[in-house]
């Protein structure tokens, strides 16, 4: 008799998940080759580009799919709910280690300040980059959330609503709030990077 | 003002993507001055964000370590070797629940129940099986008669004799008696004990099976020895001290009244007498003067 194969490369995540709930292990391995990588990154964002960290979380993370599949409501995107439980885990972190994280965020708002100072030295969008990373990391956990689904997870409004649990007009507010403390942390590099991009238009 | 409220950060956030201050519509300036303090704001949030649009490409992505993957997969194999166990616990291992409510024995009796069933309910295969015994046993009381016509009356006195041509050779258990007495010489055995024309047989006390038998028969007719029981025609035992060897002999004499020991008279009278018993003789002139 014939052995029917399964594709599971073009199965819906939630019929992935629904194989997972029923123990199959194929399914599982779809699951986490599509979804790994972006987790990971997800938390070496958030979790202050700990690496070590990111992948405990990553495994704890698949480990919940493995042990409680039944948590996920069939009637809802695989992806939102992902992202939910990862955000849910990083929010039990910063709660965890809400000391470390002040310490950390002095930490940080020294190095920024020595960088601040040695700005006018860096014209390149990878130093941009550096700079925004550092900015990130002072926001609170909230906004800095907001603003890692919305601009580098690449996710909608609606999707961030659902991860966050709170009203799609709170997401935009939060959105339009962190974008503007970030223009103000970024002022004076904004101005650099400005006369940067002018002097290469001039040069082409 | 009802155009505007439609307006909401997040669309500041498209008009900033997609539109310099001076392209913007007048009532998108007037939201956008609502919620920024001007043109300039306007233009450095504007180039900020297209900034972060331009950098997402170019952001480092970082693979996860591939132990991270095998470790998940063998945390999958033992969790559904894990629920295989549950549910087997749950069959069979439910100490808060009698064991007739256990599902395990549930099931293992309903299964008896119907294999059970089945067996009893059967039709064909019994009837068949039951109507070749019959023939059987009719044959085999065929054979025992014609056998019995041919050693003429012999058996006819003794209605427990069991005939059977296959046990010629076997030898009759002892009582324990015999095995009791003081040590016996090599006793001769006689050939045609096993044939069915004799009518004597010599018994070997190094063939006599110490332990008794269930059911031992002997040559034709002439005598049955059980457990509890054995047939001798007494007209017939002769005892024939040979020096060194002992035999009985025994005849198939139809006429002759039975005497019968139990072996266990036997084993009694003999540990009784054993002081005054030297050898078969005596044992057996003992029993038939005590008889």
């Amino acid at each position: 008799m014939a052995e029917i194969k399964v594709p599971y490369q073009k199965l819906a995540d939630e019929e992935l998940m629904l194989l997972v709930g029923k123990k199959d292990s194929k399914a599982f391995e779809a699951l986490y080759d599509r979804y790994s990588r972006l987790m990971y990154n997800y938390f070496h964002r958030m979790l202050w580009k700990d690496k070590e960290k990111s992948r405990d979380f990553t495994q704890d993370l698949f480990s919940k799919l493995i042990h409680k599949p039944e948590l996920f409501n069939a009637e809802r995107s695989f992806k939102t709910w992902l992202y939910s439980v990862a955000h849910n885990m990083c929010k039990n972190e910063y709660a965890k280690h809400e000391v470390r994280q002040s310490a950390h965020q002095e930490i940080k708002s020294t190095s920024s300040f020595q960088t601040e100072s040695g700005a006018s030295q860096i014209m390149d969008r990878k130093a941009f980059n550096e700079e925004l990373e550092k900015a990130l990391l002072e926001l609170d956990e909230v906004k800095r959330t907001t603003f890692e689904l919305r601009f580098k997870q690449d996710m909608s409004i609606q999707e961030i609503s659902e991860i966050m649990e709170c009203s799609e007009g709170t997401v935009k507010s939060r959105l339009f709030y962190t974008l503007k403390q970030l223009n103000t942390r970024l002022k004076i590099y904004e101005g650099m990077l400005g006369l940067f991009i002018t002097l290469m238009i001039g040069i082409a | 003002m009802k155009q505007f409220s439609k307006y909401d950060p997040e669309d500041i956030e498209s008009l900033l993507l997609h539109k310099q201050f001076n392209e913007l519509y007048p009532e998108e300036k007037e939201f956008v001055l609502r919620h920024l303090d001007g043109v300039e704001e306007y233009e450095s949030m504007r180039r900020m964000l297209l900034e972060l649009k331009n950098s997402e490409g170019t952001d480092e992505w970082l693979t996860p370590d591939p132990s991270i993957k095998k470790a998940l997969m063998a945390e999958f194999a033992r969790e559904r070797k894990g629920r295989f166990s549950i549910w087997l616990n749950s069959l069979f291992a439910m100490p808060e629940r009698p064991i007739y409510m256990q599902r395990g024995v549930q099931w293992s009796f309903g299964v008896a129940l119907i294999a059970g069933a089945f067996f009893l309910l059967k039709p064909n295969g019994n009837q068949t099986l039951l109507a070749e015994n019959k023939k059987t046993e009719n044959q085999e009381g065929t054979s025992a008669k014609s056998d019995t016509t041919q050693n003429g009356a012999g058996l006819a006195s003794t209605q427990k004799t069991v005939v059977d041509t296959s046990m010629s050779n076997a030898i009759p258990a002892a009582p324990k008696v015999l095995a009791m007495v003081a040590p016996m010489p090599a006793v001769q055995l006689d050939d045609q004990v096993a044939t069915t024309d004799s009518e004597s047989k010599k018994y070997d006390k190094s063939d006599l099976p110490l332990a008794e038998s269930d059911n031992v028969s002997t040559a034709e007719g002439s005598s049955t020895v059980t457990k509890d029981e054995e047939v001798i025609t007494s007209n017939s035992l002769n005892n024939t001290n040979t020096g060194d060897a002992v035999a009985f002999t025994t005849s198939a004499a139809a006429s002759a009244p039975n005497v019968t020991f139990s072996s266990k008279t036997i084993e009694s009278f003999a540990v009784a007498n054993a002081g005054s018993m030297s050898n078969y003789n005596d044992l057996l002139d003992l029993m038939f003067t005590a008889k």
